[in-house]
């Protein structure tokens, strides 16, 4: 069964046996960012219209950090924007989302040590669970088929992050076309939320911000 | 446990962000940065009262400073409404139309690339001296510049502005010389008498006034930088404009006072003369004769530093117009690309190392001089061609104010728009007029034609090719002018469609 977004994002970004971001902490930060606000969206907790959030009236989201997610924008309502929410989760979404995953038990911490401080990096407990992840999109999409909608999401947040190489290697140019096709087809929110994900990457590097 | 902001614990959304957003000393500190106004004193006056043989060069940037400051009015004021606010192109785009924002684009890029090749030539000056002292050895300028160009390539992959406090005490460091060398030499005038002759503006209206001007515009190169940060400002509306203005006000003064000192510590007869004779070095001599070897040696590690910090910022500009016109699929989808370890605009610097490299070594082999020929030749095609962006952008301001109703009152929307056009366009038609003289060439020369005549060519030719993106490939059309806002990695675009399909009716979000 296929994890949430922003675990399934985390797995696929973030490089396996260092447990870097194969696209930079920054980046990567912003990407865990969207997928946490995309997980609210296929929740069907918030809606985005014109570029900000509109929280609806549906029951709670089934998991811990989506709720804590939805009653922080509740008690945030002066602040819409989905830029600036981009800006401010992707400070925190990434330790977050590891929380998640170590309390699933996907993620173990090992302790390393670098020139003469000892560091926690956190590495996938299956490598297949985190193979598996990228495996599926490439395969879906290089025959063509339809992917569920979150796996849509979780490719268009990795178009956006600029993580096509890494994850769907050397058929990334092959499956560039079918993915564009899936992603037009998203719900006006999901198509939003990317889109909102890639340019606030891009605005990063104009605005010489990491 | 996923709660972090549990009562009485971390601040709220409104705080973080706030506290994520620069200030007016920050945003100040960076368009002064990338002046870089040492540079511009010790390098760029001292070249320019040797070549031009004008002795009005102070009176010029307080003249030059006047106008920007009048352009920076509606400047501002529609950085707001601008997607890619930092890029004269997308002002252009959006005021002229997106054929228009295309060929500015491609004057941008070629424009920042010559500026940035020319200061390749001034780092191998300004270096070799201070080689020379530390270590006893002469090296070639051209070797010096490799050595720079390597850094600078290495950085610009690296997203590393430098490490910003260290660039931050270097520029405070810069400032300060400048104004203790100016105090030095006006205490110490040429002929006991502190001459205010090359203040006189007068000066404005001899023939060769161009030149003056085009000098002046090289010194302020920078200046645009401010209102890439309107989106992240403290407070919108007024972090930006005010750190314009101080900026703007801070080198005016750097670098009137600077040029106005030297004029009067060699007596203005005589600066020109001098000025051949010494070049770049005529500061440090002057310096070393009115205040010891000391302060020399650290005016000189400052000019090196401070050059390379222009390098550094020249080249990160024409990188992120590369990346910005990438992202649009106005360039290759190449330049829009990042590096894969962190956010730095990664074909765009590659094409611009490529072009420094092959300037470099093409310059050694004709043997030119890097001051006279590569530094000042170099920089002010540059400053021509951002000159002529800065006109355009003045007419963009004007009819963007003009077709779009905003709340803001009269002066800025209309009345500072139309003064700062029609000045930017004299202050235009000045230099190409006197464009010989900027060049130091004679009157009969082609090159005098060679680079302007280019740029019209390359305006003319970007005009043609967003034609034809109009015809060919309408969603291409519709992004230009956006920059990272086009979204066309994902091709999901920003918005609705209808929203998408008129820039014009970019909404800023709601902190506007």
């Amino acid at each position: 069964m296929p994890l949430l977004l922003a675990d399934d994002y985390y797995l696929i970004a973030h490089d396996d046996v260092s447990g870097t971001a194969r696209c930079g902490e920054g980046r990567a930060g912003l990407g865990l960012a969207g997928a946490l606000l995309g997980e609210l969206v296929l929740f069907g907790s918030i809606d985005i219209e014109r570029r900000n959030i509109v929280i609806l009236d549906a029951p709670s989201p089934g998991d811990a950090l989506a709720r804590a997610l939805l009653e922080e924008l509740l008690r945030n309502s002066d602040v819409t924007s989905v830029p600036d929410w981009l800006q401010y989760l992707s400070q925190k979404a990434q330790s977050q989302v590891v929380q998640r995953l170590l309390h699933a038990g996907h993620l173990r911490p090992t302790e390393v040590r670098r020139l003469l401080q000892t560091r926690t990096i956190y590495v996938p407990t299956d490598m297949n669970v985190a193979a598996w992840v990228a495996a599926r999109l490439a395969n879906a999409l290089s025959k063509n088929e339809q992917l569920p909608v979150p796996d849509v999401v979780l490719s268009g947040l990795v178009v956006a992050t600029e993580l096509e190489l890494e994850v769907f290697q050397h058929v990334a140019s092959e499956v560039a076309r079918p993915l564009r096709r899936q992603l037009t087809g998203l719900p006006p929110a999901l198509r939003a939320l990317l889109s909102e994900t890639e340019a606030a990457v891009g605005d990063a590097v104009l605005r010489h911000r990491r | 446990m996923f709660n972090a902001n549990a009562p009485g614990g971390a601040p709220d959304v409104t705080s973080a962000l706030a506290a994520d957003r620069l200030g007016v000393p920050a945003v100040t500190y960076f368009a002064i940065s990338m002046c870089a106004p040492f540079t511009v004193v010790a390098g760029a006056v001292t070249t320019g009262y040797a070549i031009t043989g004008q002795i009005g060069i102070p009176i010029g940037f307080l003249a030059m400073g006047v106008v920007l400051a009048v352009f920076c009015v509606g400047y501002v004021t529609m950085a707001p409404y601008v997607p890619n606010a930092g890029a004269f192109n997308a002002y252009i785009a959006k005021g002229l139309g997106r054929p228009a924002g295309v060929a500015a684009g491609w004057l941008a890029l070629v424009s920042y690339n010559a500026m940035q090749v020319g200061v390749y030539g001034a780092f191998g000056d300004a270096a070799q001296p201070l080689i020379k002292s530390w270590f006893g050895v002469e090296i070639a300028w051209w070797v010096i510049s490799l050595g720079a160009w390597a850094l600078v390539a290495f950085l610009g992959t690296q997203h590393i502005d430098l490490n910003g406090k260290i660039l931050a005490v270097l520029m405070a460091a810069e400032c300060l010389v400048i104004l203790v060398y100016a105090v030095s030499f006006l205490l110490q005038p040429a002929g006991g008498v502190v001459s205010f002759e090359t203040l006189d503006p007068a000066h404005l209206f001899e023939p060769g006034a161009g030149a003056l001007f085009s000098l002046a515009i090289l010194g302020f190169v920078g200046f645009e930088t401010a209102v890439v940060f309107s989106e992240e400002a403290k407070v919108s509306g007024r972090t930006v404009p005010v750190a314009t203005y101080i900026s703007l006000g801070v080198t005016t003064l750097l670098y009137v006072l600077g040029s106005w000192a030297i004029s009067v510590a060699t007596g203005p007869g005589r600066v020109a003369e001098m000025a051949r004779a010494n070049g770049s070095e005529l500061v440090f001599h002057l310096a070393q004769d009115q205040l010891g070897v000391a302060m020399m040696g650290i005016g000189r590690f400052l000019y090196a530093t401070s050059v390379l910090a222009g390098l550094i910022a020249f080249h990160n500009a024409a990188a992120r117009y590369a990346f910005a016109m990438g992202r649009e699929r106005v360039l290759p989808a190449f330049f829009g690309q990042t590096s894969s370890r962190n956010s730095s605009p990664r074909g765009g610097s590659i094409l611009q190392s490529a072009l420094g490299l092959v300037a470099i070594i093409a310059f050694a082999i004709a043997g030119l001089h890097p001051l006279r020929d590569v530094f000042f030749i170099w920089t002010s095609a540059g400053s021509l061609g951002i000159l002529l962006l800065i006109v355009l952008t003045a007419f963009a301001i004007v009819s963007f104010f003009a077709k779009t109703l905003t709340p803001e009152s009269a002066w800025k929307r209309t009345i500072a728009p139309v003064l700062a056009a029609a000045s930017t366009l004299v202050a235009f038609v000045l230099v190409l007029a006197n464009f010989d003289k900027t060049l130091d060439v004679p009157a009969n020369s082609p090159l005098r034609w060679v680079i302007p005549g280019g740029y019209l060519v390359l305006l003319l030719l970007g005009l043609v090719w967003g034609f034809r993106l109009r015809s060919r490939k309408p969603r291409v059309y519709a992004s230009i002018g956006l920059g990272a806002k086009s979204v066309t990695r994902t091709g999901l675009g920003l918005g609705r469609p209808e929203d998408q399909a008129d820039t014009a009716k970019f909404a800023p979000i709601n902190r506007y």
